[in-house]
């Protein structure tokens, strides 16, 4: 419920609540806190807070809607980029997920980052990357299958 | 290109485990590994 309240803005968009449940079960929440007073409908999947209604007005708040619309879009490409969906990075992210494993960056990425630049060699990882890594220091794989996971993965990006 | 044992052609660079001949890949491969394997040598 704390993650379904308005932002700071007064806007809460219906995207915001999409992972809470299916389809329709977020159309009865949100039919539930507009009947409850609690958000306004404004727009088609855009509510805000009434007294913000009042205070900012529909239109402003309709555009901060869109801003923050065209923002999670622009998220979600980024994320896509950074995460290209080779058949190796969906194995390895179907893998860190049963490991529960997740990569947290720490100091040793910043040195090994400086060491490498150092040497002369700029080395950008993906998420497929940081992935492995995070798998490998674990002890979840060995660092034999991360070089094979590894290069694999970016054969496969070569060839998207 | 460094190619000590002269068989680039057929095992990759440094007879690399994949035989991968792209030095791309191979800076990537080298890279990440180190990334991984830092904090346990650090901790040695």
């Amino acid at each position: 419920m704390q993650s379904l309240r308005p932002r700071r803005d007064g806007v809460l968009l219906r995207s915001d609540a999409s992972a809470f449940g299916s389809s329709s079960q977020v159309t009865a929440a949100l039919h539930s806190l507009v009947e409850s007073g609690l958000v306004e409908r404004i727009d088609r999947g855009v509510y805000a807070k009434p007294s913000k209604v009042v205070q900012i007005g529909r239109d402003a708040l309709l555009a901060n809607a869109s801003l923050r619309a065209q923002s999670s879009r622009n998220q979600l490409v980024r994320r896509t980029r950074r995460f290209p969906c080779t058949k190796t990075a969906k194995y390895v992210m179907r893998l860190a997920k049963d490991k529960r494993v997740d990569f947290h960056s720490i100091y040793a990425d910043n040195w090994a980052n400086s060491v490498t630049m150092l040497a002369g060699d700029e080395v950008k990882s993906d998420a497929t990357d940081d992935l492995l890594v995070a798998l490998t220091r674990s002890g979840k794989i060995s660092p034999k299958d991360m070089v094979s996971l590894l290069i694999r993965h970016h054969r496969d990006l070569k060839h998207v | 290109m460094f190619d000590p044992f002269g068989d680039y052609a057929l095992r990759g660079y440094l007879r690399n485990s994949e035989n991968e001949k792209d030095l791309e890949i191979i800076k990537i491969a080298e890279h990440e590994l180190f990334r991984a394997q830092l904090p346990a040598v650090l901790d040695f």
